[in-house]
């Protein structure tokens, strides 16, 4: 039983060592989230305390920002140590008058249109060469296209059933019958479905003014 | 044509944001972000994104630091004891110690514990339609939602698959945290619902009190109260957005059937209110519909109420059976 009251011990023991773990932890990252003072001239002369500090205060925001534009983690990985390795070397050209936020935003969103524009370079980009065909005003073809595109995002968010019952009535150009017997779901379901997909994409388009005709 | 650019800009980089879509999709989307078309509107809508996101903890943060001074030639002037390689290196010998030691007692307190001294871990579940309450330990009540199995590690840790409420009273020397398939929050004093079925890629953790500190995969996030936070486990998304609830749904006795066929919810009020409900023609339950209902409403307030919505049936009411028929063929 003293092996047994000493087992039980250790394992308080490693418990509480979990816990100082974990406490060490979240210190370590409130300190690092609240180091909220930049010292640009520091910086600007080539402190490298003064860089580890922008670094700890912007590396997690400047890193998801990057993933949220490029949907890539790799990228994201990749981008963000090049921002940090630009920041550096022209550290000289900050304006300490400006804002550092938004210095550090302009150059982390440079990083990540430049890469975007690199992966569509292969393809014509539609949005900045419009077909001139069919008499259409280049900017009413844009905001078309625009509106196009933010449709098929909603449907493209819509539950299964409700998707495939849109494409087939709108790019398939079934009629609520044939959708109805190839689903095997009642021709009401099927008016249901359109008219919550309808509702949908009245609800995205809600700013939008469209003439129709 | 478009009154309001600004707006479908912002929906657009809104919906891009949160959400993963078929790679044809994000090519085109990538066009359009790229592009000079409304340009200004859309660096308002990018810029309004960064300004939107916290200053995270980046669990890589260390080694991509380490490797960018490399890449600069910058020294790292830190004594070896400090280095993180070093540090790693020492937790490693220190967590093989400790793993060889703790088998070594184990072995030892195996050879002489009375088999039947109590278990450390205890497992709470739940079955569908179930909840249950329980006191963890006298600081700690948690009220447990259907089809949820929630195992008791330790004095300290909780692992979920499933849906709890939490209330945790403030105690200094303790730190509890409860551990999902993807997030793990850790919580000193606190009231909170976590979200977390195995089956289900997205977790979501809601604060209503106190703060959290929530352990995702690649970040530390520390939650405030009136937040919940959303993680997909299949895009790595994560989404911070504001609660105006005071508690979950659920733990209002709120009965919630997302998109739900008319039917199911007939099978479902069956065992609710121990009835019978005929339906003479199935079709005109096949509606999808979402309903939330408080637990006690009577019978006949929650047929009128779904009568109401869907607009294809009526029903009448006799003793412990409720007869379903078309509209039209009552008219």
């Amino acid at each position: 039983m003293e092996k047994v009251l000493i087992y039980r011990e250790f394992i308080d023991y490693l418990l509480t060592l979990k816990d100082q773990v974990v406490d060490d932890e979240e210190n370590k990252c409130q300190k690092k989230l609240k180091a909220a003072e930049i010292d640009i001239p520091a910086l600007k002369n080539g402190d490298h305390k003064a860089f580890e500090l922008v670094f700890h205060r912007y590396y997690g925001k400047v890193r998801a920002f990057l993933k949220i534009l490029t949907k890539s983690e790799d990228l994201a990985d990749e981008l963000s140590q090049s921002v940090f390795v630009n920041l550096w070397t022209y550290r000289h050209s900050i304006d300490p008058v400006r804002s550092f936020d938004a210095y550090i935003y302009t150059i982390t969103r440079n990083a990540a249109m430049n890469a975007l524009k690199k992966r569509t370079r292969e393809n014509i980009n539609v949005y900045d060469y419009p077909d001139q065909d069919g008499g259409m005003h280049t900017d009413d073809l844009l905001i078309a296209r625009e509106t196009e595109m933010l449709v098929k995002m909603t449907v493209s968010r819509m539950p299964p059933k409700r998707k495939l019952v849109y494409q087939m009535s709108r790019y398939e150009h079934k009629t609520n019958d044939e959708i109805s017997r190839e689903l095997a779901i009642s021709k009401k379901m099927v008016e249901k479905h359109l008219r919550d997909s309808l509702a949908d994409i009245k609800e995205v388009l809600k700013f939008l003014i469209i003439f129709l005709g | 044509m478009n009154e309001n650019p600004e707006n479908n800009t912002k929906k657009i980089l809104d919906l891009y944001q949160r959400y993963d879509f078929p790679e044809e999709l994000t090519d085109e989307i990538i066009q359009w972000l790229v592009s000079d078309f409304h340009a200004e509107e859309k660096e308002k809508a990018v810029h309004g994104i960064w300004d939107e996101l916290p200053h995270l903890y980046d669990i890589k943060e260390e080694y991509m630091l380490e490797k960018i001074k490399t890449e600069l030639g910058i020294p790292d002037k830190r004594p070896l004891f400090l280095k993180r390689s070093f540090i790693r290196t020492m937790v490693a010998a220190a967590i093989i110690i400790l793993l060889v030691t703790t088998g070594l007692f184990k072995y030892l307190e195996l050879k002489t514990v009375d088999v039947e001294q109590p278990l450390l871990a205890t497992t709470i579940s739940t079955g569908e339609k179930e909840k249950k309450h329980a006191e963890l330990i006298s600081y700690i009540q948690t009220w447990v939602n259907s089809r949820t199995v929630m195992t008791y590690i330790d004095p300290t840790e909780v692992e979920l698959n499933g849906e709890a409420f939490f209330d945790i009273r403030k105690s200094e020397n303790t730190h509890f945290s409860v551990k999902g398939n993807a997030l793990k929050a850790i919580v000193t004093g606190t009231r909170f619902n976590f979200r977390s079925y195995d089956v289900e890629d997205i977790s979501v953790i809601s604060l209503y009190e106190g703060q959290l500190n929530i352990i995702a995969p690649d970040t530390i996030i520390k939650l405030d109260a009136g937040y919940e936070l959303e993680y997909n486990r299949v895009t790595g998304l994560l989404t911070i957005r504001n609660i105006d609830r005071q508690q979950p749904d659920w733990m209002r006795e709120i009965i919630n059937f997302d998109s739900a066929q008319v039917v199911d919810i007939f099978r479902s009020l069956e065992k609710i209110y121990g009835i019978k409900i005929d339906i003479t023609d199935f079709r005109v339950t096949e509606d999808e519909i979402e309903l939330k209902f408080e637990e006690g409403l009577s019978l006949n307030e929650v047929m009128f109420f779904m009568s109401s919505i869907t607009g294809t049936f009526d029903y009448i009411i006799s003793d412990d059976i409720v007869y379903v028929r078309d509209k039209k063929e009552i008219k």
